[in-house]
């Protein structure tokens, strides 16, 4: 064997092409290796942004290596070597296996290198210990996996298809993996989604993904590479494939039947395991989207269809305590029952539950089946008799709220457990969700949340239950670690860069503002800091909340504290920008005042006269706040702002600051 | 001795063997046919490079010792281009089992054989056709094996090199067993021992170059060139030919016409006349 390899090896080295391809290759990974270190040592990069940045040339792995094996496989076939070869007294499957062990050779020095950059940006930059294992499987789903489902594909090209028929299938087959076939089924259902009958063509595409997800979305540092079961599923059954089809080739003839039967019970397995639902990070692969996108079809289609029940309908019932047992592992499967304040009444009620969750059924105290009937997020329960505790059976995932043995988001303001009344979910001004807490008032919760991945919550941990009295269970896991430092439990994101310490100055500057805009003298105590994944600011716009006694934020920086005073104030989006203009403000008042120019109060009264007819603009805004702080002084104008931004004033934001400075010029100031 | 018993092989609905039997037995036999009579289908059988519907194949009554007693050259024949002649040959001789020790002086020994032991280092790439297909040839002699099988050993080669093989066949041991496929029946008159005609997928006939010649005695005749155009349903023209300085045409037919004169047939005329039965039937 060692002899036949170093002969076809020899015949690599032989051909100019191959060799020149193989060398230029190398080079590109040690090359993408060593700037990734270089913007870790040099320019300060975190882990994963470092280790990001060469995920979106992936796809160079398979075109490089489809391409050789394919050119180089084929060479046998095209002199006319394989029926000397096959009438050779030792098996063919030798022949073979020194052909593939040529690419396999490349891709292991090539992915050896690869690796070993990787590994030394985790080691150098100290989280060797919450990474190294993370960096291996993402190495071998992101690299290893598509390169040898390549080389195979390119073996299997090589026997049977000729040179133009060969590259056709090579340009299919990147095209399918590659980003941009996800603009097929993507345009396909927007083309679709107001026509009452959805074409989705998603599921016809999975199974071609073998790479990562679109990588210039940014790498969550909770939730690391994104390596879901699915992921593993769609790898495993292009290899169990295409091994199956190499079977006869390779093994020996006795074994081969045996073989090919396990190799179509792998497949079947793998398919069946790709099609799973389950709940995963949602990435676009297309260039450019956001994950928000899937979240935005679903409900404008919702809104295209009058029969879903969009509206709100206040709670008919009030739920004092849940007591819920959450498993997730591929996606989440739970068993929440609800303590209600007082018997439900016959009749039907409604509740809230994300659509993502399928419902097996609901039950009451006696154990009867609840009818339910469901549309959208809304679950009406259909009660018989008077009820005072309701189970509910589901499971099911939660679109960009992920679930899964690698991560768990579920925030403060997504319904995975059922919530009395049923609340619309989506802000179509804003196009986002909104991200008010679940309840108004506090409830008792005892949960039971069993997870591979590390996961905590803003309750209290007793043994393996997580208990506690608020407006929501919140629950993270992932790349997580938990902390009590200087008195506030700190719940973080080491691959974030951030840590413990980061915590106290958060506190203190949110404390700080709040008493200066709520002149809140009260101390109100905040003993919980959770770092919350970037995904719900993606899908909220809110990138800081305080709840209680905790705060969510997905930055432990000081200038988060803006954000968390103000929190989810209003979703319009006029409000919106003023909101981010009040916090840029904040953030830094003498850079803000320098950049927003020195423009009179008539100027911008004058320029605005039709304003509120308009989108809202960003620099309009900017210079009515600043002649807001030059008009009322720092301290009134923010507070104003702050009380129109609590309060369900009808007025728009420009409304509102035009009035207010025209109040100026007719009153007198005081 | 390769027993070769009622192998049938079937592609599809297409019958491509339909029963074949035969003894490969020392000495020279030739495997003649039509193009599409199932001369290489039958090889492919004998290596178990594809398996037979049915029949068997067997060296000494052990199926599995065929493949390792055979020396093969196919219809095509091709090597890595990139490799030199010896690198090439290494390869398949490590494919066929030869120990390491012995493979220098194999290889030498079958280069020496086809005569191009001076092409040892030259890239296969730069070999000619007729080249190639002498290093096929030493390929095929690696390890010295008591059968050899040749399909085709003379397509594509110039008359030079056709002579070369001819003669590098007839200097092989005698106690090797050849068996050459061909549908040019020349290559065969001078060495073959026993011919085996098949037409599609059956064995037509079976026995010595003489028993094949003198299935067509009595019915080839040499006619007058002009003469040819009168009655050319009634027989068939195997070539046009000099005799004395006059033209002729080599004719097959089942009785003589007026200017016909009866000659001797060869291996050639005794072929063509199988040929000519089988198509008719």
């Amino acid at each position: 064997m060692k002899r036949l390899f170093r002969l076809q090896f020899t015949a690599f080295v032989r051909r100019p092409a191959l060799l020149g391809a193989a060398a230029v290759f190398l080079a590109l990974v040690a090359g993408l290796g060593v700037y990734e270190v270089i913007l870790w040592a040099r320019y300060g990069y975190r882990g994963f942004d470092a280790l990001g940045f060469s995920t979106r040339y992936l796809i160079m792995w398979p075109a490089f290596f489809v391409v050789v094996s394919y050119e180089f496989m084929s060479q046998a076939r095209l002199a006319n070597m394989e029926e000397a070869v096959e009438a050779c007294a030792q098996e063919p499957s030798l022949h073979r296996l020194a052909t593939t062990l040529v690419p396999l050779s490349i891709l292991l020095v090539s992915f050896v290198a690869y690796l070993s950059l990787r590994v030394a940006v985790v080691f150098f930059s100290g989280m060797a210990d919450l990474l190294l294992g993370h960096t291996l499987k993402a190495a071998a789903i992101d690299v290893l996996a598509p390169a040898l489902i390549a080389t195979m594909t390119g073996a299997a090209l090589a026997s049977h298809v000729s040179r133009f028929a060969g590259y056709a299938s090579i340009a299919l087959f990147l095209f399918l993996i590659g980003p941009f076939s996800e603009l097929i089924p993507s345009v396909a259902l927007i083309a679709t989604v107001g026509s009452g009958r959805v074409l989705d063509l998603y599921p016809v595409f999975t199974p071609f993904w073998i790479l990562p997800p679109n990588p210039t979305w940014y790498i969550e540092a909770s939730y690391g590479f994104p390596m879901e079961a699915q992921r593993w599923a769609i790898a495993g059954l292009w290899l169990s494939l295409l091994g199956t089809l190499e079977i006869p080739r390779l093994a020996p003839r006795p074994n081969g039947k045996a073989l090919r039967a396990a190799g179509a019970v792998a497949v079947a397995a793998f398919l069946v395991g790709t099609f799973l639902p389950g709940s995963v990070l949602r990435h676009e692969r297309g260039p450019g989207s956001t994950s928000n996108v899937g979240e935005e079809i679903y409900y404008e289609h919702r809104a295209h269809d009058a029969s879903s029940g969009a509206q709100d309908a206040p709670p008919t019932v009030r739920a004092t305590s849940y007591d819920m047992e959450m498993t997730v592992a591929r996606d989440l499967r739970a068993r929440v029952t609800i303590s209600l304040a007082r018997a439900a009444q016959p009749g039907a009620h409604p509740f809230t539950l994300y659509h993502g969750y399928q419902i097996s059924r609901v039950t009451d105290e006696r154990g009867n089946r609840v009818r339910i009937r469901r549309s959208g997020d809304r679950v009406d329960l259909l009660i018989s008799q008077p009820t005072a505790r309701l189970t509910f059976w589901y499971r099911g995932s939660g679109g960009p709220n992920y679930a899964n043995s690698q991560g768990v988001c579920l925030p403060w303001y997504f319904p995975y457990y059922p919530v009395p009344g049923a609340r619309d979910l989506w802000d179509e001004q804003s196009h986002l969700m909104r991200c008010e807490p679940l309840h108004d008032d506090p409830v008792d919760f005892v949960v039971t949340f069993r997870c591979r991945a590390p996961v905590f919550s803003n309750l209290e941990r007793k043994g393996a239950r997580h208990v506690g009295r608020s407006r929501a269970a919140v629950f993270i896991g992932g790349l997580v670690r938990e902390n009590i430092e200087d008195g506030i439990r700190t719940t973080w994101f080491p691959a974030s860069g951030y840590r413990p310490e980061h915590a106290r100055p958060l506190v203190d500057r949110i404390l700080h503002l709040q008493a200066w805009l709520q002149g809140d003298r009260s101390d109100d105590p905040i003993s919980k800091v959770m770092q919350i994944p970037e995904s719900v600011s993606a899908v909220t716009g809110c990138s800081a909340y305080r709840m209680g006694d905790t705060v969510f934020a997905t930055v432990l920086e000081p200038d988060a504290a803006t954000q968390a005073v103000l929190g989810a104030a209003s979703l319009r989006a006029d409000r919106r920008l003023l909101r981010e203009t009040l916090v840029s403000y904040l953030a830094d008042p003498e850079r803000f005042l320098l950049e927003h120019g020195d423009a009179g109060v008539q100027d911008s009264m004058t320029a605005s006269s039709g304003a509120d007819t308009g989108a809202p603009d960003p620099a309009m805004m900017s210079r009515l706040l600043r002649e807001m702080i030059g008009a009322f002084g720092e301290d009134a104008a923010v507070r104003r702002i702050f009380e129109y931004l609590g309060s369900d004033d009808p007025r728009s934001a420009l409304e509102f600051l035009h009035d207010s400075l025209r109040s100026t010029r007719q009153e007198p100031m005081p | 001795m390769i027993e070769v018993r009622d192998v049938r092989k079937t592609f599809g609905r297409v019958q491509a063997l339909r029963g074949v039997s035969f003894t490969l037995s020392q000495g020279v036999t030739g495997l003649l046919g039509p193009n599409g009579a199932g001369k290489t289908t039958l090889i492919r059988c004998m290596l178990g490079i594809v398996p037979p519907t049915a029949g068997t194949v067997e060296l000494g009554g052990q199926a599995d010792r065929v493949r390792k007693a055979v020396g093969y050259l196919p219809q095509k024949f091709g090597l890595l281009r990139e490799l030199r002649v010896r690198e090439a040959l290494e390869y398949l001789g490590t494919l066929k089992g030869i120990p390491a020790n012995a493979m220098d002086d194999a290889i030498e020994s079958s280069l020496r054989k086809v005569n191009m032991l001076e092409h040892a280092q030259t890239r296969v790439g730069a070999l000619s056709g007729g080249m190639t297909r002498r290093v096929g040839i030493a390929a095929a002699l690696l390890g010295n094996p008591p059968v050899l099988v040749f399909d085709e050993p003379t397509a594509g080669l110039d008359p030079e090199e056709r002579v070369r093989f001819k003669r590098l066949i007839g200097e092989l041991d005698s106690a090797t067993s050849i068996l050459i496929s061909t549908h040019i029946v020349e290559d065969l008159e001078a060495l073959a021992t026993r011919i085996i005609v098949l037409t599609s997928g059956v064995v037509a006939a079976e026995g010595t170059p003489a028993e094949i010649a003198g299935i067509a005695e009595g019915r080839v005749f040499r006619v007058p060139r002009e003469q040819t155009h009168e009655h050319s349903d009634a027989y068939f023209i195997i070539r046009y030919e000099q005799h004395d300085g006059s033209a002729f045409a080599r004719v097959l037919g089942d009785r003589p016409l007026a200017g016909f004169s009866l000659v001797e047939p060869t291996l050639e005329d005794g072929y063509l006349a199988i040929i000519q039965k089988a198509s008719d039937a």
